[in-house]
């Protein structure tokens, strides 16, 4: 195999993984036929050539197959569960903190806080939890939030004479919607619970 | 026949023009045997005098779309076993991809002749310059 088509099998690591693992070894086919082609046709200047006119194909064409792999069906919904798992895997930490705290001091049960306040009670742990937990927490919500907001809505603007419009999409995904609602939800809590802790007079 | 796409619906051919370029030619590429995709990529080049190039990006992203379409399938034959890599893959056209094709000739032909009506085209006979 020549160093051009070595180069050109790394440059295949553009397309999205799924086209790669579909169409990857027919487009390094393709190519070394064309390097060979313009070997024997012409050297240097014909695979300079070449390789202005492959560079610009890939890059083109990469950018169009990133963008548009939603266009299956299939392909979109088991992405959505994805996110959706990704999402409620994140939700965790953050939930279990704040379904313990809210059971403690709501309703005086300590079954889940009991185990958090034991393993908080050595000194060197509090302080790294002080430190890590806003970041996880916080985080963790914002990231979920985000990808399930982008999972199930689409905003699109467009000109239309003097005006732009713009349109949401919403798609009715379950699952990625009650990832969703329940990040809000927590976000709230907490950022209310930091806001009560930091800013009210007492 | 009709066609029924993903939601189940029955697919026109109009229902998917305008064909890109690149659809277009794959598909008078494949319009008379069966190829792979280097053999596409050497017939659209021959075909348009070196005019039209289809990169193997375009050729596969197109190819993709194009089997989802229905507007072709692969191929388990092969033209000349002995001759050929086994792990090439060859595509043929469907009739569904020829109706289409055919569909998309009409309407280019169409605007064509509305070019030609309206004096932006000459006529065949004398698309050779005066004086020659």
């Amino acid at each position: 195999m020549s160093r051009s088509e070595r180069v050109y099998r790394m440059l295949l690591l553009a397309y999205p993984r799924d086209f790669r693992r579909e169409y990857g070894a027919q487009m390094e086919q393709a190519f070394g036929d064309l390097y060979r082609e313009a070997c024997e046709r012409g050297g240097r200047s014909t695979i300079a050539l070449l390789w202005a006119l492959t560079i610009t194909d890939l890059a083109r064409t990469a950018v169009a197959q990133r963008i548009t792999p939603r266009a299956d069906h299939e392909e979109v919904a088991m992405y959505d569960r994805r996110l959706a798992v990704v999402g409620f895997l994140l939700l965790l930490a953050p939930l279990y903190f704040v379904a313990a705290s809210l059971l403690e001091y709501g309703l005086g049960v300590g079954f889940l806080f009991d185990p958090l306040e034991a393993f908080l009670s050595v000194a060197e742990r509090r302080i790294v939890f002080n430190v890590v937990s806003p970041f996880v927490f916080l985080g963790g919500l914002c990231l979920a939030l985000a990808l399930n907001t982008y999972a199930v809505a689409r905003l699109n603007f467009r000109r239309e004479e003097e005006t732009m419009v713009s349109i949401v999409r919403l798609k009715l995904k379950s699952s990625n919607i009650a990832v969703a609602v329940i990040s809000i939800l927590l976000l709230a809590t907490l950022v209310g619970y930091v806001f009560l802790e930091n800013f009210t007079h007492r | 026949m009709k066609r029924k796409s993903k939601a189940g619906r029955a697919r026109e051919p109009r229902d998917l023009l305008p064909l890109t370029p690149a659809v277009l030619h794959i598909l008078l590429a494949l319009a008379h045997e069966e190829r792979h995709g280097y053999g596409i990529m050497r017939e659209v080049e021959g075909r348009t005098g070196g005019q039209t190039r289809l990169g193997p990006g375009t050729l596969y992203g197109s190819i993709k779309r194009m089997l989802a379409d229905g507007l072709v399938e692969e191929s388990d034959e092969r033209p000349d076993p002995e001759m050929d890599d086994q792990r090439r893959r060859y595509y043929r056209i469907t009739d569904f991809g020829r109706r289409v094709a055919g569909a998309e000739a009409e309407r280019l032909s169409g605007l064509v002749e509305t070019a030609r009506a309206r004096k932006l085209l000459r006529s065949r006979r004398s698309s050779v310059p005066e004086g020659f």
